[in-house]
């Protein structure tokens, strides 16, 4: 095979991605709440909240605490992760319907992929993960951690 | 309405490029393509260049690809829709010629992911997804997302593992007679089953390819498409629709809405029906998607896009042949590239050059090209006669 001939070039970014507009939501998750934001004019619920309503585009919102309840709609298995989730691979991915309406994403944990089925009743709980991320995952509402 | 025709295109072969750039990679396309039509740079209007980007050298790859192919100092932009870049290059280059500001536009799209390693490109393909509620805090990866919308389909539907198995041989089998193909070989429902798990449901052959690749299509009005060629393939519909970021928030996950909504326009502008379509060229980035592609453009009723496969309707000599060049999923997804090159594909089949993958007497083909995980859909409908 003919021999590579080529440039090495290293880009490294950080950011910091601003939260200003929502950080009640922050605060929330720190003592456990998850907190939504619903549109004082069109009663409409945002989780994750937004700051602004594309549905009549106001801004002036409520914040309302979730209880949490809501129903699978479907599930994957993450195997092949991306670089920076690499150490956490196997993990559920899944997408459950809150009791308050809002559709959401999220870690599905305390349950094994075979016991997985649809519908099943879930909690939306907030939860840190390896130390450093604070955020919310789903658990199985009724089943008993697994050890 | 002023019509707008396909006149030349160009199109590298897929796989691993280690040996080219990407503005040398692009040459290659866009020098095919001018020879393909006897034209020359500096009968272009206008330059659209698709690229998403981020596996490669250039942030801003256009000016260094326009000076490389000696296309200054002519107007252009890059463009970017995700994996649907390509086909919003050409829907700019149809608007740039069909409003009379030019009467020759190239659109090219070229990709290069080898760049850098596997996990560092599933990492920037994954940041396609909402960053904020999806990839920064879990992890989510394309793969990922199809997995979910194909768990869901099964729910829904029952659609099967072996019929996603079943697209992946179709695809293959066709790729095996394309020389452009990055994975030439065939493959069984039982190679696909075993292959590994990459997003359960989906394993390894549901996915698609990392690739190298470029694709470039010239446009032109219909004047000078008279003149430079005797095969004008006439753009008859284009149709273009979005959908949430945030996948969660959609009503049906089963479905991609903005494929419904932008085929339903290009249908409604090019006068046809979808029975009316001869050769389909699908976004299969996995083989879900093209199950999914079958239902959402019209070519089977909804839930029966698996029972399409199973009866062998989308390969030549079917109901409606789709990706008969090996498709995403063995002729490779060089992200910016694949819609470019979807539509020369087409050309191709409805100038009656395809050879062995030639579906007979093709005269209207369709593009249905995805940008993300249905953010964008563009749909494009040509034809041998206007």
């Amino acid at each position: 095979m003919e021999e590579q001939c080529s440039i090495k070039n290293i880009l490294h970014v950080e950011m910091e991605i601003p939260q200003n507009k929502i950080s009640k939501f922050w605060e929330g998750l720190k003592e456990g709440k998850l907190l939504a934001t619903k549109c004082k004019k069109c009663a409409r619920i945002f989780f994750p909240p937004t700051a602004d309503c594309p549905s009549c585009y106001s801004s002036d919102m409520d914040w309302i605490e979730l209880n949490g309840n809501a129903e699978l709609i479907t599930w994957t298995v993450i195997h092949v992760a991306p670089k920076s989730f690499s150490e956490h691979s196997p993990y559920i991915i899944a997408v459950a319907k809150l009791e308050e309406g809002p559709k959401v994403m999220a870690w599905l944990s305390d349950v094994k992929p075979e016991d997985i089925k649809p519908r099943m009743e879930l909690k939306l709980v907030a939860k840190r993960f390896y130390e450093e991320k604070l955020i919310y995952c789903f658990t199985p509402a009724h089943a008993r951690p697994l050890s | 309405m002023k019509k707008v025709a396909v006149v030349g295109t160009g199109h590298t072969k897929f796989g691993k490029r280690n040996d080219v750039t990407i503005r040398e990679l692009a040459f290659e396309a866009i020098k095919e393509a001018f020879e393909d039509c006897g034209v020359t740079p500096s009968d272009v209007g206008f330059t659209v260049v698709a690229n998403y980007g981020v596996f490669s050298e250039d942030i801003c790859p256009a000016p260094y690809i326009l000076e490389y192919a000696g296309l200054n100092p002519k107007g252009a932009m890059r463009v970017e829709a995700a994996c649907a870049s390509g086909s919003a290059a050409i829907h700019v280059a149809y608007w740039a010629v069909q409003s009379g500001l030019t009467d020759l536009a190239l659109a090219v799209g070229v990709e290069k992911m080898f760049q850098v390693d596997t996990p560092t490109a599933v990492e920037l393909l994954g940041r396609a997804g909402d960053i904020l509620w999806e990839f920064i805090p879990f992890g989510t990866t394309f793969p990922g997302y199809y997995a979910m919308i194909a768990t869901d389909h099964m729910n829904k539907y029952g659609t099967t593992e072996e019929q996603l198995a079943m697209v992946a041989v179709k695809n293959h089998k066709y790729g095996a007679m394309n020389p452009l193909a990055q994975l030439q070989r065939e493959i069984t429902v039982e190679d696909a089953l075993k292959s590994r798990v990459i997003a359960w449901p989906l394993k390894l052959y549901d996915c698609c390819l990392i690739s190298d690749g470029a694709a470039a299509v010239i446009l032109a009005s219909e004047d000078k498409a008279k003149k430079i060629t005797d095969t004008p393939i006439w753009i008859l519909g284009l149709g273009s629709a979005t959908d949430t970021g945030y996948l969660a928030r959609r009503e049906d996950i089963s479905t991609l809405r903005s494929a419904v909504l932008a085929s339903k326009q290009a249908y409604k502008m090019a006068g046809i029906e979808p029975k009316d379509v001869d050769v389909a060229e699908v976004h299969d980035c996995f083989t879900i998607a093209e199950i999914i592609a079958y239902e959402d453009l019209g070519f089977c009723n909804k839930g029966e896009g698996g029972k399409l496969i199973e009866e062998e309707q989308t390969y030549i000599g079917g109901k409606i042949p789709v990706n008969v060049d090996g498709g995403l999923k063995s002729k490779g997804h060089p992200i910016g590239a694949s819609g470019v090159a979807m539509a020369a594909e087409i050309t191709k089949q409805l100038r009656g050059e395809a050879g062995k993958r030639q579906v007979p007497d093709a005269e209207i083909g369709l593009v249905h090209n995805v940008g993300a995980a249905g953010q964008f859909c563009y749909v494009t409908i040509y034809g041998r006669n206007y």
